[in-house]
């Protein structure tokens, strides 16, 4: 052993000379490691690229102002929604006035884009079309000389059992549950061959913020494609949060929130039944935290009884994805008795293998429901 | 908190100009940087960042143990001990999971009940990084290549914001005398930053982004309603994608620290560009490589010993670097083709030379055909990297070949363009490059502000809005 210390050893490779706190001494790039090699590039001083980075950063910033509003004013309510809005909305009225807004909403619509600021992001897919399901087919229309259906016991037409020459249609809609559950679900149900089956999902997406991203909107839009009998509803996770309705701030937790909430679910699902499809409210599962865990609880209460309307039935998801209390679970069994990771790390999205346990449970619930029989 | 966010490029400012404002002043300017760093790295959980002085500890005990000693045995076993233990921070947050999970399920198929509690343990961002960086700290200081370094010195070395969360691997060798000395504040490589900064957003933010949501997601997510076609694009597209993503966070990575007046070694070398696997190694997140040829390969014995024992040694080295990257069968499996490949390769090699044969003329027609068959091998392993299960990675295998002649609306011209763009790219000289960097600066400074504003616009208009985290950072 010997009795070298940190502090030598670091001071014999030349540290003391370095060291120094005197300001503007001339020590150049380390030993060995030019920070510009002989490529011809100019080395600038430090103030001179924060001048260039501030500028880029300015000028960054009043061209795209418009589209940086759009985004703070679908973010959550808050201070720092606030704040940002306070700090973009002059840029924005400037970028405006100078004729600039026209560039980034023409590249906007070249690409296709809405403007709903909606993200869809590797996390699993967010469009998800099943066989025959290209949005750019005709649109599907009813056969008018085809004899009406037989009506359930709540007064909404009955399904008739789904064939190869006649497949039952599934709509799957939802926010990034949805976009978890959505192919799983899809793919389930296509393999059996009777079923032509289509997700719509959106990550950050649910019904408290129409303003972000309108829902019924984009029902009525897959209602058109797609003419769907079933649609599956899977969304709710992000709406715990403040909701302005006419105009007037609803703060979350209260009961005028519920109140709100319900009429939108409410409305939501109308869209559908109005168009004679069935619909399937999948509840929210138990999160890992407990505070959204309750939330889920209080959420769920809301969707239910949204869901007592005529051809609404509520689908709890609690028990197919918690233990038998009822609590969280990241591993539960699979058919064979092996456990699996039913729900991803961040302890609120589901991993394939918990998309396809509540996709099985989903099926059998038309089939109980519906009285479909999909084979599976 | 990610790159490309406002967040970051706020956080950045200040990091940058509290840099230069410090550089005079060593300590502090060290305090800061790790004051700052842990600041970043706790924007994820704050919780990890006693997880990663935890490591920074355990690293200079071990490293300061280790060259006190002068017992060979007593210094080997010092070492050892060490990087266990930076080791078990690893295996217990990454592995364990993985581990318990798989002993539950061969016991409950043995008729046995659970051993081991099933819990999920949060893996936190870059520990895979961190980790390997503090264990070659100590495994330097044992080979006595690299004498202890001050604690706070470690500190920067290990937190520095600009690799923390997912590289370059940088070794203490590379990092620790740039901590040491103070940087020039004259010498700012302005037009190589700008450039790597430029050109990993757009790798990210646009090209990554778009290939991901336009087909590669929908190809991954339900491969039973793809086309043959699009499954087959699907995987070229998620082969541009990661290496856009990667890459791209890398240059980002790189263009900061130098910024900051750091220089970090380069991680990728147009690696679709390989003509073996063994190449692709040599051009592929080439820190990490490096990495499991130093402290993995070479003291399993490298390329000493028997043809088997080599092979042994290939393999192993594969098989680790692929759980390195997560606790699935699918990275041990990506792992296995690799090693498989190489194994391979380096047989045909030594055969040929064990007859005395010269290495074949490297003629257009021969480099072409590597470059092409690399190409579908590394492709290949890519379907396991990314597949959910083995079964998934199968279901696409096998519906390459059991839907042709199906419509494929995901294949669109914008979609191939975009991976065509990305391999070929690969191809472009790199000069290229320097000389573009090398015009750049030349501009006046508003001028250079003007240029880089346009260019962040069109990268901002052209991606999508939000951004998903980069790949590598859940490694």
């Amino acid at each position: 052993m010997t009795d070298t210390t940190t502090e030598d050893t670091t001071g014999s490779v030349g540290d003391t000379d370095v060291h120094g706190e005197e300001p503007g001494s001339e020590d150049l790039v380390a030993e060995g490691i030019p920070l510009v090699e002989g490529t011809g590039r100019r080395a600038m001083r430090w103030p001179q690229v924060l001048a260039a980075g501030l500028a880029c950063f300015g000028l960054w910033l009043l061209l795209d102002s418009s589209t940086l509003l759009r985004s703070a004013q679908a973010s959550p309510f808050g201070t720092r929604r606030s704040v940002a809005i306070a700090l973009l909305r002059p840029l924005a009225a400037t970028e405006h006035a100078l004729g600039l807004a026209g560039v980034v909403n023409g590249v906007d619509r070249a690409l296709g884009r809405t403007g709903t600021g909606v993200v869809q992001v590797s996390r699993g897919v967010s469009t998800g079309h099943g066989h025959g399901a290209d949005p750019s087919r005709p649109l599907r229309t009813t056969d008018s000389t085809a004899p009406a259906p037989a009506t359930g016991p709540d007064g909404f037409p009955q399904l008739p059992t789904p064939t190869t020459a006649s497949p039952l249609h599934v709509l799957v809609v939802g926010d990034s549950l949805g976009v978890d559950l959505g192919n799983p679900l899809v793919d389930d149900l296509v393999v059996s061959g009777v079923v032509d089956a289509t997700a719509d999902a959106h990550i950050d997406t649910g019904l408290a913020r129409p303003d972000y991203f309108d829902w019924p909107a984009e029902l009525r839009n897959d209602l058109a494609l797609y003419a769907p009998q079933v649609v599956v509803v899977f969304m709710g996770a992000n709406d715990p949060q403040n909701m302005v309705v006419d105009g007037n701030a609803v703060a979350y937790g209260t009961a005028a929130w519920s109140e709100d909430y319900e009429a939108r679910v409410v409305a939501f699902v109308k869209e559908a039944t109005d168009t004679g499809s069935h619909v399937i409210v999948v509840g929210m599962p138990p999160m890992a935290d407990p505070g959204l865990t309750a939330k889920m609880q209080a959420l769920n209460q809301d969707l239910a009884l949204a869901a007592g309307s005529p051809g609404v039935t509520y689908f709890a998801s609690w028990p197919v994805l918690s233990d038998p209390s009822g609590a969280f679970q990241t591993y539960l069994p699979d058919a064979s008795g092996n456990e699996v990771e039913v729900r991803e790390p961040d302890g609120i999205h589901i991993t394939p293998a918990g998309a396809d346990r509540l996709a099985h449970a989903i099926i059998g619930e038309m089939d109980r429901a519906l009285g479909l029989h999909v084979p599976s | 908190m990610l790159f490309p966010t406002i967040d970051f490029a706020i956080f950045f400012a200040v990091a940058y100009t509290v840099n230069w404002l410090l550089n005079p002043y060593p300590t502090t300017w060290k305090l800061a940087m790790v004051g700052l760093s842990y600041l970043f790295y706790s924007w994820w959980d704050w919780r990890f960042v006693f997880l990663l002085a935890a490591e920074t500890a355990v690293a200079q005990l071990g490293a300061v143990v280790v060259h006190r000693l002068d017992d060979p045995r007593r210094r080997r076993w010092a070492m050892a001990l060490s990087v266990a233990a930076l080791l078990g921070f690893l295996v217990w947050f990454k592995y364990y999971g993985f581990f318990a999970l798989n002993v539950d399920n061969a016991l409950h198929g043995l008729g046995g009940s659970r051993l081991l509690p099933l819990l999920r343990v949060t893996l936190p961002v870059g520990v895979s990084f961190f980790t390997f960086m503090a264990i070659s700290y100590v495994v330097d200081v044992y080979r006595r290549e690299l004498p202890p370094a001050r604690p706070i010195d470690l500190a920067v070395y290990l937190s520095f914001f600009p690799h923390l969360v997912a590289g370059p691997i940088v070794r203490g060798q590379e990092l620790l005398p740039q901590i040491r000395h103070r940087r020039d504040p004259r010498q700012v490589d302005f037009g190589r930053a700008a450039w790597m900064i430029a050109a990993g957003l757009f790798k990210k933010v646009v090209l990554s982004s778009y290939i991901a949501t336009a087909i590669v997601d929908p190809v991954f997510a339900a491969p039973h309603q793809r086309s043959s076609l699009e499954v087959l694009l699907g995987v070229y597209g998620y082969a541009v994608q990661i290496y856009a993503d990667f890459s791209g966070y890398t240059d980002i990575a790189i263009g900061l620290a130098l910024l900051l007046g750091f220089r970090f070694p380069d991680n990728f070398d147009a690696p679709y560009t390989a003509r073996s696997l063994q190449d692709f190694w040599r051009r592929w997140h080439m820190t990490l490589s490096r990495w499991l040829r130093d402290y993995l390969y070479v003291p399993l014995g490298g390329n000493r010993g028997s043809r088997l024992v080599v092979a042994r040694n290939i393999l192993i080295t594969m098989l680790l670097g692929g759980l390195w990257h997560g606790a699935a069968w699918t990275f041990i499996a990506w792992g296995a083709i690799h090693g498989l490949g190489q194994v391979i390769g380096h047989e045909r090699r030594q055969r040929r030379m064990a007859r005395g044969l010269e290495p074949l003329p490297d003629g257009p027609g021969r480099v072409a055909l590597q470059r092409f068959l690399t190409l579908q091998v590394v492709c290949l392993a890519w379907v396991f990297f990314r597949a959910d299960s083995l079964s998934s990675a199968f279901a696409i295998l096998g519906r390459l070949f059991s839907a042709w002649g199906v419509a494929s609306p995901l294949v669109t011209p914008l979609v191939v363009l975009a991976i065509a763009f990305g391999i070929g790219v690969q191809y472009v000289p790199s000069d290229v490059a320097e000389r573009v960097q090398g015009q750049f600066v030349r501009f006046p400074v508003a001028a250079q502000g003007a240029i880089l504003g346009v260019v962040l616009l069109a990268i901002t208009t052209l991606g999508p809005q939000g951004v998903a985290p980069f790949i590598y950072y859940r490694f």
